[in-house]
């Protein structure tokens, strides 16, 4: 665990320094990364003005989008390198430098550091969530706080094993670009909270309550608000599926790679 | 003219050999309309909300949004990089043509892919089956209108990557403003009046809403005269910024 940390910080660090190094290129960077901050919170305010989100109040509702700003930003931080990376070596055939190394090869391929712009943004996000949280003069327990972080790391978690079903069809058709923005293209869903989408009661419901419990989760732990059990069910559910079933195809989709280009 | 045909030709069969990429973009656009449409759905309305026309106004969202949203930009950004555009410079062609075509080709494939899925919804939307011959009319007409648009604003925003070379961060901010302040998001009646009365003399709300709102009939003859300018300010804009582009640009292989 200590090395893969290790090995995390090295390539996190050295994009970072690279950020600093090309001032124009970061300056540019922040304001794209901003911008799209800017966006949820514009159009969240929107939203507010004409709806009511059920079981959720106005203050409480944008600490659920806080929230979501700081998961979406560190899914980027995270994951975003490593997702385009990963397709593109797999496209060009330099996959083999990875599978040649003493380490884990999802490990390696997916964790690619993260940059700068990116963790502005999740700053940005916790400043106003705890801004709300002060204004709204709501004191989260400790131990709320702790539960908070590990559920937005484990949903970090389960939106990389998400990413190996984009990624992996590359092994198989090959260019497929699209794969590197697909598990980020849901990110809209998970903006609202699932009782929302309960009460919506459709079939899309499939989709839309497991990507919005990534979010609901923390930002009810949070606030000490009560998680009804089925939403537990499902989230425990999804959780088991994805761990299980992306290493499963991450190992066959390897099985199936050649370098040749 | 025709030496732009046989490009023409060429560059639709090369995306013709891609229908899966084009399909899964066509698809993530109907994820976000889709998603804000059940949080709609679901959320209790502060005041009148009329459900049909929105769901209506956000399936032509998503099925225009792929069509009319031009990428060029990153194409663009890829060659300079690459130091492909080097071949234009010797080339008896014109940049900005060569990019509209092969824009056009990519639109023609879209277009082929996506009117099954739109006749699919035309039946099942009753909204649409009411509407006049001048507004089916006007659609009709306000589709160039927008891809020109949006073709020649990509082509401004791509002859950045002349000057900068990580261009994700400004397409990020052309994306976001089109989303945002182009009505793809939320309908203008969600927004408060100032800042509607301001955007309607921008170029963003004939980007892609446009068509939605002549279908729902929020659009007025003037808005057309306002998206013509905007087409010829930004062509003559793209014209003059790229003869500046082509001085400062330089490529170094690596």
């Amino acid at each position: 665990m200590k090395r893969y940390l290790k090995i995390y910080l090295i390539s996190d660090k050295a994009y970072i320094l690279k950020n600093f190094q090309a001032r124009l290129g970061l300056l540019l960077q922040l304001t794209g990364s901003l911008c799209f901050l800017f966006m949820h919170l514009f159009s969240y305010s929107l939203f507010l003005n004409k709806f009511k989100l059920p079981t959720w109040s106005t203050s409480e509702a944008w600490i659920f989008l806080a929230t979501f700003e700081i998961y979406v930003y560190s899914c980027f931080h995270f994951l975003n390198r490593g997702i385009r990376y990963t397709v593109r070596d797999i496209n060009r055939g330099t996959l083999d430098i990875i599978l040649a190394k003493p380490v884990n090869s999802r490990f390696l391929s997916f964790w690619r550091g993260g940059s700068i712009n990116n963790l502005a943004a999740i700053t940005t996000a916790i400043i106003t969530l705890i801004y709300i949280l002060f204004r709204h003069q709501i004191l989260p327990h400790p131990i709320n706080i702790l539960l908070y972080i590990i559920f937005l790391a484990t949903n970090v978690w389960l939106l990389h094993c998400l990413s190996i079903f984009f990624v992996v069809p590359n092994f198989y058709s090959g260019n497929l670009k699209e794969s590197e923005t697909g598990v980020f293209a849901f990110q809209e869903i998970y903006k609202y909270p699932t009782q929302t989408y309960d009460k919506a009661g459709s079939i899309m419901n499939i989709i839309t309550i497991p990507f919005s419990l990534l979010v609901t989760i923390p930002a009810s732990i949070i606030l000490s608000k009560s998680i009804p059990t089925n939403y537990w069910i499902i989230y425990l559910t999804i959780l088991i599926i994805l761990s299980v079933f992306s290493n499963i195809t991450w190992k066959k989709g390897l099985r199936n790679y050649t370098s040749a280009s | 003219m025709k030496k732009y045909l046989v490009l023409l030709n060429q560059t639709i069969s090369q995306f013709a050999a891609f229908r899966l990429k084009i399909l899964v973009s066509i698809f993530w656009s109907f994820v976000t309309p889709l998603a804000i449409l059940m949080a709609i759905k679901g959320a209790t309305p502060n005041s009148d909300i009329n459900y049909q026309s929105l769901i209506s106004y956000y399936l032509i969202i998503s099925l225009l949004s792929p069509f009319l949203r031009s990428s060029i930009d990153e194409y663009m950004s890829e060659i300079a990089a690459s130091g492909e555009v080097n071949n234009f410079f010797l080339k008896p062609i014109s940049f900005y043509k060569w990019h509209l075509v092969r824009d056009v080709s990519e639109r023609i494939i879209v277009l082929g892919l996506l009117l099954p899925i739109f006749f699919l919804f035309a039946s099942i939307i009753t909204h649409l089956h009411s509407l006049e011959n001048s507004t089916i009319l006007l659609f009709i007409l306000s589709l160039p209108v927008c891809f020109l648009l949006s073709f020649n604003l990509s082509f401004l925003v791509g002859l950045l990557s002349f000057w900068v070379d990580d261009m994700w961060a400004v397409s990020n901010i052309k994306v976001v403003s089109i989303m945002l302040l182009g009505g793809i998001i939320f309908p203008y009646s969600f927004f408060p009046s100032a800042i509607k009365n301001v955007l309607f003399y921008t170029p963003f709300p004939y980007v892609v809403s446009l068509p939605a709102r002549i279908i729902n009939k929020e659009v007025n003859m003037s808005e057309f005269a306002i998206a013509f300018l905007w087409i010829i300010v930004l062509t003559v804009v793209s014209q003059k910024l790229f003869k500046k582009a082509v001085r400062n640009y330089g490529f170094t292989a690596n």
